[in-house]
């Protein structure tokens, strides 16, 4: 069972749409109960990294999540919003502190050329830069839905596999352990988006 | 390199699957949507007016979409107060697009941003042109004349934190004759953020024009027909082959 | 997936026997539809004035430049030859008959052209590449469950680029389809000058242009794809409905065609689907058009007919009724194999797409038979 966890913020129908079309059973949940017995966990994310935590913290949620993701080691995939909350801080709105699971920090997409719109939204690529059991099966030229203004800028080069160019290269997707995350929506990624899903739920 | 995109508007009345121009139902086509894999991005509006109609109905079509398509959804239509961010995101939608409320009060703008993440706010603005040659913003479904210029007030919405900005052509809106250019390229002007340009495509070549001289970000339809899998592949190559960076 | 199109039960007219479901359709407050209205409203129309513009527009348009006077879109039925007729014998003038091949022609259609032909008339008759034709309409069959898309875009097309090219001023429709069976007018203008726009909008619904795929290119489209506004405006050329100008009436139409020269009905002494043995007759895939539009919306030929014949009181409802619920619907077993053949599908294929195709607001499954939800009683 894959547990979509439901902090207040996120698309939850259309990631739990996305984990039914690969052939998952999702359960979208913020009980403890829940979240212990998962196989493997999504953090999803639509909304403002403060918000985010707050709400994280309001459930009660973050020791125990620390615990099963750190300690436990339970796979998670981390989507948009749910991939800045795993970094160390933030910079949206004020300056925030998140989960601290990667050694990053979120802060915003800034070019320098005027014609590079902020927010960055629509649909780019993915450079695979480290292989990552992810990438099974994805072409190079796969595009990926992205939605954001804010960037994971990580210190740890090692835990990136995956970026993108806008100006400047940023982080796309990370792998840590049992931790993974993509800053691109695979949910709303068609057909390569669901490959990628689907990587992680049999794989990750 | 960010890609273009092409996206497809629908709107609906009390959950019907309605054409704007005359504010008819689109029985044009009937069951079973293709599930268009090739389209980039899908806008889904409210048009029901006020007390006519079961609110239920159209989340009943947002869910649909977001249970089956695989694709960013932005859902617009009577969106009032947070909570009706907050419903509809819990419904399935990516992005809300805002019109009347946030004219009436711009801190709305901030508020969604600030809640939501200003990715997640699309200011969607319609204008007719007047007769001295310059654009007006109108509300409530192009009745209410605001006064506006819309380049004005898309960079007022960029400040107070909009994500997206979606003009809309009331006069070109169903003619099949092309977008307005001109208001497109002044609204796009006048901010940083996307641009997403709407009212009036017809012929893949309406699309070219209103990524080079709309300067637009995306570009929108609203013909049915537009939805097609063949359809929208064929506008595609279309503007590859005019040197327009999409998503095949 | 699903898209809602229809909300509430199907009402039908309280005069004829058309439903809501049929686009554009309006009924009013007493639940009479919008083609009722029209033909009520008919009557009162000053026909000698119109009579009048009829002769002002051809007085005017005596053409200095071309061998013909007026271009007329021909099919060879009842209604286009009447138009000829008249035109060349009751108003002296001389028309280029120009038809757009039916898809897949009848002997009786090719045997009523021949009938006209021989009288005197000048006919151009255009049959595009039936490999690119072939393909779309399949594509829209399967799209749009409507395989005649691409040849009502010829329809349109042909006349005009022939009048263009001939230079020949008027082109004669025949009747303008949203007044006569209840639609939307967008201007009142368009009831007598065809409105290009209309004629996408409602019936072939995007631009052709943009059919182009890797099987089918721009210049494949041509026969498809209507000539500039401007060029039609610079060359003078007027494009207008006969229907305008004299009242309309598929009943005269009919009587007059027997009455005028030898019109055959079909061989086969009833149409699938209807009760009438004389209206379109001359494309075989007319029967399965007429039978998807059944599908979508609920209504088929035999309602259609009825409805007409009830508006020019030559039926009572009630027996337009027992009509209609006696033909309505049947399923066009006679040139299937034909259609099959030519939309390369093979049955199953064909009825899976008939499935899509089938609005499921107004259908339900009884006992694995499909049954309208709300058939005419």
């Amino acid at each position: 069972m894959i547990v979509i966890i439901d902090y207040g913020l996120g698309n939850l129908p259309s990631v739990a749409g996305a984990v039914e079309k690969v052939g998952f059973k999702p359960l979208i949940s913020n009980k403890i109960n829940d979240i212990e017995k998962a196989e493997k966990l999504i953090l999803p994310g639509v909304g403002a990294f403060a918000d985010g935590m707050k709400n994280l913290r309001e459930l009660n949620l973050i020791n125990m999540l620390n615990k099963i993701v750190l300690k436990e080691k339970k796979p998670i995939l981390g989507i948009c919003l749910g991939m800045q909350l795993m970094c160390k801080e933030s910079y949206e709105f004020g300056h925030h502190t998140g989960l601290g699971w990667i050694d990053a920090s979120v802060i915003r997409l800034n070019p320098k050329d005027k014609k590079l719109r902020v927010p960055h939204v629509g649909w780019d690529d993915l450079i695979q830069v480290k292989n990552s059991l992810l990438f099974n099966n994805i072409p190079k030229d796969a595009l990926f839905y992205y939605v954001h203004s804010f960037h994971t800028k990580c210190n740890n080069k090692d835990i990136i596999f995956g970026e993108c160019e806008y100006e400047e290269k940023f982080t796309s997707v990370i792998q840590q352990n049992n931790i993974y995350a993509t800053q691109f929506h695979p949910e709303k990624s068609q057909l390569h988006g669901l490959n990628l899903l689907k990587n992680f739920l049999e794989k990750g | 390199m960010l890609r273009k995109r092409l996206i497809t508007v629908l709107t609906f009345n009390d959950g019907v699957l309605f054409r704007t121009k005359d504010f008819i139902p689109d029985y044009r086509y009937t069951l079973n949507f293709v599930d268009a894999w090739s389209v980039d991005e899908i806008v889904i509006l409210d048009v029901t007016r006020p007390n006519q109609g079961k609110r239920e109905n159209f989340y009943n079509v947002v869910r649909q979409f977001a249970r089956k398509c695989f694709v960013p959804l932005a859902v617009g239509g009577g969106v009032r107060t947070l909570n009706d961010f907050k419903t509809l995101l819990g419904l399935g939608a990516d992005k809300i697009i805002i019109n009347t409320e946030a004219v009436k009060r711009p801190e709305f703008i901030t508020e969604g941003a600030k809640s939501f993440g200003a990715q997640c706010v699309v200011v969607s603005i319609d204008a007719k042109k007047k007769d001295d040659g310059c654009y007006e913003v109108f509300t409530d479904f192009g009745r209410r004349s605001t006064g506006l210029s819309p380049d004005e007030w898309a960079k007022k919405a960029q400040e107070f934190g909009a994500g997206e900005i979606m003009i809309n052509s009331i006069d070109k809106d169903g003619s099949l004759e092309g977008y307005d250019l001109e208001l497109a390229k002044i609204v796009s002007n006048a901010v940083d953020i996307p641009v997403l340009i709407c009212g009036g495509a017809g012929l893949w070549q309406h699309f070219v024009d209103g990524f080079n001289k709309g300067k637009a970000s995306a570009v929108c339809t609203t013909n049915i027909y537009h939805f097609t899998e063949s359809s929208i592949k064929s506008a595609k190559i279309y503007l590859k082959n005019n040197q327009i960076d999409v998503r095949i | 997936m699903l898209l809602k199109n229809l909300e509430v039960k199907m009402r039908y007219c309280k005069k004829c026997l058309m439903p809501d479901t049929r686009p554009r359709i309006i009924f009013d407050e007493d639940g009479i539809c919008n083609a009722c209205k029209y033909s009520e409203d008919k009557k009162e129309i000053d026909w000698e004035s119109r009579r009048q513009e009829f002769l002002e527009l051809i007085e005017e348009n005596k053409t200095k430049n071309s061998w013909w006077d007026c271009v007329v879109p021909w099919s060879g039925g009842k209604d286009s030859s009447s138009i000829a007729y008249r035109l060349k014998f009751e108003f002296g003038l001389n028309p280029l008959l120009v038809t757009f091949s039916p898809q897949l022609p009848t002997d009786v259609g090719n045997l009523n052209r021949e009938e006209i032909v021989r009288l005197g008339f000048d006919h151009i008759f255009f049959r595009p590449d039936q490999n690119i034709h072939r393909k779309l309409a399949r594509r829209f069959f399967i799209e749009r469950g409507n395989q005649k898309v691409a040849w009502d875009a010829g329809v349109n097309v042909l006349p005009v680029q022939v009048a263009l090219k001939y230079k020949i001023p008027i082109v004669f429709y025949a009747e303008h389809g949203e007044s006569e069976y209840g639609g939307k007018i967008i201007k009142e203008e368009s009831r007598k000058i065809r409105d290009f726009t209309e004629v996408i909008e409602n019936q072939i619904g995007d631009d052709p242009r943009n059919w182009v795929s890797d099987e089918i290119t721009l210049k494949d489209l041509n026969p498809y794809i209507y000539p500039d506004i401007n060029e039609i405006k610079k060359a003078g050329i007027k494009i207008v409905y006969f229907g305008y100008f004299f009242r309309w009436s598929e009943l005269n139409n009919f009587n007059f065609a027997k009455t005028h020269w030898n019109f055959h009905t079909t061989p086969f002494g009833r149409t699938e689907g209807t009760f009438t043995d004389y209206d379109s007759l001359d494309d075989k895939s007319d029967d399965i058009y007429y039978y998807m539009q059944y599908i979508k919306f609920g209504f088929g030929r035999a309602i259609r007919d009825a409805s007409r014949k009830i508006q020019n009181d030559q039926l009572t409802r009630g027996q337009g009724l027992e009509l209609a619920k006696k033909y309505d619907g049947e399923f066009p077993r006679r040139y299937f194999s034909d259609m099959l053949n030519y939309l390369n599908l093979t049955e199953k294929e064909f009825y899976e797409i008939v499935d899509k195709h089938r609005n499921s607001e107004i259908w339900k499954k009884e006992r694995n038979e499909w049954k309208l939800k709300y058939p005419l009683e």
